[in-house]
């Protein structure tokens, strides 16, 4: 099988609420109802302008333009929708799904092989190919890989590796799956 | 878990098996309020757009507002029944097209006190506390781990009598927890 069959890094991978509500977040920016937030709120800053534009015309007398008072109200929610409120509830909504989940709080023992990584446990085993993957993002407490038909969503935790393991997964990444690789920021830490 | 499955079947998963899935969990996934108020939002949105129209009229520019209004309204009012689904078939077809070179053929197992998946590339054996809900439609059945994570079984590779064995499988689980879905 292509990749050798001595795996190039191998541990026991263990995921937390936090980790795996930084990954929803960061699947739910790339493929979810986020996706796109920008661009979506875009759309609407530009009808709240041109309705401010109408409202601007009689003068400000929002009487004159009941229709394009409330649709600038709405606007301007959906831009706060798009920008604030998808995101916040994405992570909380990624917290909700690990706490419903018996598998998810499971250890995998993690293989990483040149061409594809594999996860398993008692109850579930997982091989995909980065070939397969849509995303492959790295933050500084996660892997994130994004792909496949079954659990699309795949996570790493960096407090499972050594700073060596971190670091040549993550060459292996940028070299092997270079398409797909980023390294990004975690967002915000809640308190 | 047993060793002996009560049912056991393989199959390979099509395009159309594919999009029936994905058109179910956004059905599932979507809460029957929701559509509910954005019919009727829509609807008293087009009601107030045309009768401002017909009846007050107005400038150019207040006629451009009433008629992003009925706009704003059709689209609210048609969102769920064709829009999203519309949407949903497409995604779900270019997703199965991006990913067919890593659909296998599945062998599944179902035992009274659990059930097994099996492919070349993703193994699952879980025992029945591990499911989190059911949902079957018309042409799928979802067996969820948790609110996200499912497995899909096309309801195509069962018999009738073979249906209903799976049906009381998941039923007995919980039966609050067990959903079904009209499409």
């Amino acid at each position: 099988m292509s990749g050798g069959k001595k795996p190039i890094e191998c541990f026991k991978n263990k995921i937390t609420i936090q980790n795996y509500a930084e990954a929803y977040r960061i699947f739910d920016l790339r493929h979810g109802a986020s996706s796109g937030g920008e661009w979506k709120a875009s759309v609407f800053f530009v009808i709240g302008l041109v309705m401010l534009f109408f409202i601007l015309m009689q003068n400000f007398n929002l009487a004159k333009v009941p229709v394009a008072s409330i649709v600038l109200l709405i606007c301007m929610y959906m831009c706060t929708h798009y920008i604030y409120l998808l995101p916040k509830r994405a992570k909380l909504n990624g917290e909700h799904i690990y706490k419903s989940s018996k598998l998810l709080s499971k250890p995998y023992q993690t293989e990483i092989y040149r061409d594809y990584f594999v996860m398993k446990n008692d109850c579930e085993y997982i091989r995909k190919y980065y070939a397969e993957m849509s995303d492959c993002i790295e933050t500084d407490d996660i892997f994130v890989l994004i792909g496949g038909i079954e659990k699309q969503i795949n996570v790493i935790s960096k407090e499972c590796l050594t700073e060596e393991q971190c670091s040549n997964i993550s060459e292996l990444f940028k070299k092997e799956a270079v398409r797909i690789y980023r390294r990004t920021k975690s967002s915000k830490k809640r308190k | 878990m047993e060793k002996t499955p009560f049912l056991e079947t393989g199959f390979l998963i099509t395009e159309e098996d594919f999009i029936n899935m994905s058109l179910t969990r956004q059905k599932y996934s979507t809460p029957k309020e929701n559509r509910l108020i954005l019919r009727i939002l829509g609807f008293i949105a087009v009601l107030c757009g045309v009768a401002a129209y017909i009846v007050l009229g107005g400038n150019i520019y207040q006629i451009i507002c009433w008629i992003l209004l009925i706009a704003i309204g059709l689209f609210a009012l048609f969102y769920y029944d064709v829009i999203n689904p519309s949407m949903t078939r497409k995604q779900a077809k270019n997703f199965y097209n991006f990913n067919k070179n890593a659909i296998t053929s599945k062998t599944v197992r179902f035992y009274d006190d659990g059930f097994q998946i099996d492919s070349d590339n993703y193994k699952l054996s879980v025992p029945k506390k591990f499911i989190y809900t059911a949902v079957e439609s018309k042409s799928t059945i979802l067996i969820y781990l948790d609110k996200n994570d499912f497995c899909f079984i096309p309801k195509r590779v069962f018999s009738d009598e073979q249906l209903k064995q799976i049906q009381d499988f998941v039923h007995s689980k919980d039966p609050d927890k067990y959903h079904e879905i009209v499409m």
